[in-house]
């Protein structure tokens, strides 16, 4: 058991090692990528400090992060029947998160597009003011649906001139999770909210350029905002539940447990009810005075 | 089942998973070592 574990240990270790030199070797096919980005960012920032030109940069990174997908073996196809161009549809944006969306959906997205990202995306602070140049903004904590009209957003000044804002959502946690920060943004400027899905986008760990995939991002659907902010939020829910399917935790809870298992919270608590129900119909029955 | 036995199929399903990855980036990485071994071979002539 214990030689067993000692060997399984090695062999990761030595996998790990090998693939170590793997990335090294690999630099060289990912030198003329490394230089077109260094060379936007380099030259592209230099620009945007002294000239204030920040259109080419962003999209020059577009473009060369487009091109590297491409070598790599994924390629992004937008397919939204009713809207001519991508940044037609002006409002929010919500998606389906996954690995490496955030990147795929920055490739794609013209130029006056804001990304919400999570909080571990900004984990870096010297990174955090290259990624707000390129478009990418943290959510902001503590805006709920009773409150959104009194607390000033940094996101205001973007969306009164016209700029969207995407976010990608994880929809398998969404009974966990509170309200997306875009879709409290769309309610406070009455703005609809366009629901997109990722087709194809689970897996892209594993691809590469003999094992190609396409991935698809798809417009479902428009959710209009409503003057009662409660039914438009159920609206979504209910357009999220038709397109995504239920959420994790009502997944998991109709599985079986294993055999040999302990009992379930939700088991123990269904068990205490009946217990207490046949108690009380008990009670009832007797006789009220020997 | 035990602990042990638990780990150990942990560590059997890890080590399928480190597999999995090592072979997907030594098919990324086929091009740079046809260039490496062109470097090589032309080197060595």
């Amino acid at each position: 058991m214990g030689i067993e574990l000692i060997a399984y240990n090695a062999v990761i270790m030595a996998l790990r090692a090998v693939r170590f030199c793997l990335m090294q070797l690999m630099l060289i096919q990912r030198m003329p990528f490394l230089l077109m980005g260094a060379f936007f960012l380099g030259v592209g920032r230099v620009c945007y400090a002294a000239f204030g030109w920040h259109r080419w940069f962003v999209q020059g990174l577009k473009w060369t992060l487009r091109v590297a997908f491409f070598f790599r073996g994924i390629r992004v196809v937008v397919d939204a029947p009713t809207l001519r161009r991508l940044d037609e549809g002006a409002g929010i944006h919500i998606c389906n998160d996954a690995y490496l969306a955030q990147w795929l959906l920055f490739s794609v997205a013209p130029y006056r597009q804001l990304i919400i990202s999570p909080d571990a995306f900004f984990s870096e602070p010297w990174l955090r003011p290259l990624l707000f140049l390129l478009g990418f903004y943290p959510q902001e904590h503590g805006l709920r649906p009773e409150n959104f009209k009194t607390v000033a957003s940094r996101l205001d000044p973007y969306l009164a001139q016209g700029f969207s804002v995407w976010q990608p959502v994880y929809m398998d946690y969404r009974e966990t999770e509170p309200l997306p920060y875009g879709v409290i943004m769309a309610l406070k400027h009455g703005r609809p909210v366009h629901v997109w899905k990722f087709h194809d986008i689970q897996g892209l760990d594993g691809v590469h350029w003999l094992k190609r995939r396409r991935v698809r991002l798809e417009c479902l659907t428009q959710v209009a905002i409503s003057r009662r902010h409660a039914l438009t939020i159920s609206a979504y829910y209910q357009t999220i539940q038709q397109h995504f399917g239920p959420p994790l935790t009502q997944r998991m809870t109709s599985l079986s447990p294993a055999s040999g298992m302990p009992p379930r919270s939700r088991e123990i608590a269904t068990a205490v009810i009946e217990r207490s129900k046949r108690m009380s119909r008990e009670s009832e029955n007797e006789a009220p005075f020997p | 089942m035990t602990f042990d036995v638990e780990r150990l199929d942990v560590m059997k399903r890890f080590l399928r998973l480190e597999f999995k990855a090592t072979v997907v980036l030594a098919v990324r990485a086929i091009p740079s070592l046809l260039v490496w071994g062109a470097m090589v071979l032309w080197a060595l002539n």
